[in-house]
């Protein structure tokens, strides 16, 4: 889920690139290269980046324009918020319950190791009433 | 009648003590000095102990910031998410991320 921080003034239009290259079927691509370089994120570097996975550009350049993911986006805060959550990373963890909707029972702040995951998944997956 | 008498003699006792003791040989304006100087003591004193209410009022504003609610449980909705995995997979695990 996208929760681009307010103070992270580049943030948002980063966020809305990678659904943009997610419209042409490369989102984890597009989201993977925009980590790799965390610090070129100006809107040239984006379509530069876009470029070089092979996307359309005049389509990426439209959809970044457009703003059309930003709502998307504003919806994911929303989700977000409503959760509790107030800094990124933060993960939540819970039960599919089909539709989309997943039944969020743990929750895990900030970069953790794998073992705080791990426990974390081991305890969910116990058979009820254990 | 002795009883008066006695007291007479306190009195006068007292008298002539108290106006024997070197103390009193200080010149008026030494007294006056003197009274100056607890006055601005007792004012010295009085501006503390504001000031120490007004510290201990900013201590107690401080000390009780409400501890955040541990989670308990959030409906997510997450049908427009990019995601990896099997899609019927029990378990989710949802990351909130930005790119900054």
């Amino acid at each position: 889920m996208d929760f681009p921080l307010p103070m992270h003034s580049q943030a948002m239009k980063a966020a809305e690139a990678a659904q943009c290259a997610g419209d042409q079927g490369k989102f984890w691509e597009m989201h993977n290269k925009i980590f790799a370089n965390q610090r070129a994120i100006s809107e040239a570097d984006l379509v530069k980046d876009a470029g070089s996975l092979g996307l359309d550009a005049k389509k990426f350049k439209e959809c970044l324009d457009s703003g059309k993911h930003a709502e998307q986006i504003r919806k994911d805060i929303a989700e977000g918020q409503k959760a509790g959550i107030t800094g990124t990373p933060a993960f939540l963890l819970g039960y599919s319950e089909g539709d989309g909707k997943v039944k969020a029972t743990k929750k895990i702040v900030g970069a953790q190791p794998y073992v705080s995951f791990k426990s974390v998944i081991d305890q969910m997956l116990l058979p009820k009433g254990k | 009648m002795r009883r008066r008498l006695s007291l007479a003699v306190l009195a006068a006792f007292m008298f002539v003590s108290f106006h024997a003791h070197p103390g009193f040989a200080q010149s008026g304006e030494d007294i006056q000095t003197l009274k100056k100087d607890v006055e601005s003591l007792k004012e010295g004193q009085k501006t503390m102990q504001k000031e120490l209410q007004e510290v201990k009022k900013l201590l107690e504003a401080r000390k009780a910031p409400p501890a955040p609610a541990p989670f308990k449980e959030a409906q997510i909705n997450i049908d427009r998410a990019p995601m990896k995995g099997a899609k019927d997979a029990k378990l989710v695990l949802i990351e909130f991320s930005d790119y900054q």
